[in-house]
């Protein structure tokens, strides 16, 4: 009987064979750039668990539990197109343009840190 | 034609697999198999490590944690009010928060060196207060600035800051985070255990009072 109970829980663990799939896009196209910049990201996923962004030869999960490994991505993206001069909107839909302009808020908070910070 | 077997020796097996099934529960549920199966893992605090809590705390907590992870800042905004009030304010929990940069842009990493180095030889709570809000701010040119007024103005700072002391802080965590075979943040590690991801509240006391509850034991 136990071994029965250790057979149905080897294969019920048991992992399907990885069936990824990736797409690619090139974001320079959407943010008008002035020139080639290097931000085709690919999206790769297994349509189960695991799935990343490869940007600029590295890979970024980007898991259930671990979604904030995305932002890592997208802003490496965002710094490449503003260093090349691309628009900080998307031509199709609004990309976060927060990237350089700062809230009112944002501003407010860097003048209490740049007052409050030191001992001095 | 086969032996028959009695009834009575039927339920003699089904009695002894209960029992065994019984057993192996109880010994999980008393942590016998879970000391043997957690691995030593070599995570020591550094001085600067941003601190909450208690040396004398029962129970540490490292977390390996970045401003551009918006589920570490989700983690701050949410979970960590509510562990202050109850376990770090009361000597049950250390928070020990170990910055790491998976993205190797340098206004990140400056944002981080920074940081540490205000935690350590400034005061922190505007400068969180700042990254935690608008996480992008360290792409904009006043924030260099303000790094660039704060070496100016503060010896300690400057040291931190240019002397190597935060660039090898950064560089060991990054290190230690890869050792782990880790890929993204939020990690906590407790008693020698990985928790990979964010937990609401709720489900972040369950596993705080099972980890105080091994370590008491």
């Amino acid at each position: 009987m136990i071994m029965m109970v250790l057979a149905a829980i080897a294969v019920s663990c048991d992992k399907d064979e990885d069936t990824e799939t990736c797409d690619s896009e090139d974001l320079a196209e959407d943010f008008s750039c002035p020139v080639d910049v290097d931000a085709i990201a690919t999206f790769c996923t297994d349509g189960v668990s695991d799935s990343y962004y490869t940007y600029n030869g590295n890979d970024y999960m980007c898991t259930g539990v671990e979604a904030s490994t995305c932002d890592n991505a997208l802003i490496q993206l965002g710094v490449a197109l503003i260093e090349a001069g691309c628009g900080t909107k998307k031509n199709s839909e609004s990309f976060d343009s927060g990237l350089i302009e700062l809230s009112q808020m944002a501003e407010n908070l860097l003048a209490e840190v740049r007052a409050e910070s030191l001992y001095n | 034609m086969g032996k028959r077997i009695k009834k009575p020796t039927i339920w003699l097996y089904i009695l002894l697999a209960i029992f065994i099934i019984t057993t192996i529960v109880w010994y999980i549920n008393d942590g016998f198999l879970e000391k043997k199966l957690r691995t030593k893992i070599d995570i020591q605090e550094h001085e600067l490590d941003i601190v909450y809590g208690s040396d004398s705390a029962d129970l540490t907590i490292f977390l390996f944690s970045n401003y551009s992870c918006s589920f570490c800042r989700k983690f701050f905004a949410f979970v960590y009010p509510k562990l202050k009030e109850e376990y770090i304010d009361h000597g049950k929990i250390k928070l020990v928060v170990k910055p790491v940069d998976l993205t190797n842009n340098k206004n990140v990493i400056n944002s981080l060196k920074i940081a540490v180095c205000i935690n350590e030889y400034g005061k922190f709570e505007k400068l969180n207060k700042l990254l935690l809000f608008e996480p992008k701010v360290v792409y904009n040119e006043e924030f260099s600035n303000l790094i660039d007024e704060f070496i100016e103005k503060d010896i300690f700072v400057a040291e931190c800051m240019l002397g190597g002391e935060s660039d090898e802080y950064i560089v060991e965590n990054i290190l230690k985070f890869q050792s782990l075979k880790l890929t993204g943040t939020p990690i906590f590690i407790i008693n020698n255990k990985i928790y990979k991801g964010y937990s609401d509240y709720e489900n972040f006391k369950k596993l705080i009072e099972k980890e105080l509850s091994y370590t008491l034991h």
